[in-house]
């Protein structure tokens, strides 16, 4: 692997517009997207509610950033990582959320185990939370 | 890998969740207003004991000072670090994942 390349991994963990945080936290991932590393984005806790199906925001006069999720497979960033156990705690299932199609129409919104997401953590050079 | 923690774990749920997450060799700082989930009497002090099997836990001891708390009074294991042990711990560990 290209040594210059870092493993970087953006970590969602708030409701989308309650703060602002969501929705600067993808900013960043697109500003970050076109440098090229290896980027994964999960949505822990809270964040898990960013991905929700359904989101109406124009009746707030808001943007419905949630739509912006689907351009990020274009930016090369091909996994959306939805920790399993915050969407149990939350009453949500895979079902509950939006996809997000590659270029393959398989969905870049993947559920992921508190086992797994533990490891792939460990792994990443760079780690940012939100 | 360097775990930071920096909100009161009776008001948000992100300690929890960082322990959950944390890989089993990890070093888990407790800063700022987590520095209350360090000491004994807690409705917390079970789940840091229990992570003190897994993990290296330390405390920020000026965020312990600051805030009146007494270090005799720490969970047992827990270990209280100045800002240079907070920077042996950052440089020490590959990378630094600061919870917010």
């Amino acid at each position: 692997m290209d040594s210059l390349k870092k493993r970087i991994m953006y970590v969602n963990r708030r409701a989308p517009y309650g703060t602002v945080y969501a929705l600067e936290a993808l900013d960043v991932v697109l500003a970050g997207a076109v440098f090229e590393q290896e980027v994964s984005v999960v949505f822990l806790d809270d964040g898990v509610y960013q991905l929700r199906r359904g989101q109406n925001p124009a009746v707030l006069n808001m943007k419905d950033f949630s739509k912006t999720f689907g351009a990020l497979p274009d930016f090369d960033v091909m996994y959306l990582y939805v920790d399993e156990e915050s969407l149990v705690q939350r009453g949500m299932t895979a079902r509950d959320l939006i996809e997000v199609p590659r270029e393959d129409d398989t969905d870049a919104v993947t559920l992921i185990s508190s086992t797994d997401l533990s490891s792939l953590m460990d792994q990443q050079d760079v780690v940012l939370q939100f | 890998m360097l775990h930071t923690v920096n909100k009161s774990s009776s008001e948000k749920s992100t300690l929890v969740s960082c322990l959950r997450l944390a890989a089993d060799d990890a070093d888990i700082l407790l800063i700022e207003d987590a520095v209350y989930a360090a000491m004994t009497g807690t409705q917390t002090e079970s789940i840091i004991q229990s992570a003190l099997a897994r993990y290296q836990i330390y405390v920020l001891e000026p965020d312990l000072e600051c805030r009146g708390l007494d270090k005799s009074r720490l969970i047992s294991g827990v270990k209280a670090v100045g800002y240079d042990g907070f920077v042996e711990l950052s440089v020490k560990n590959s990378a630094v994942h600061s919870w917010l």
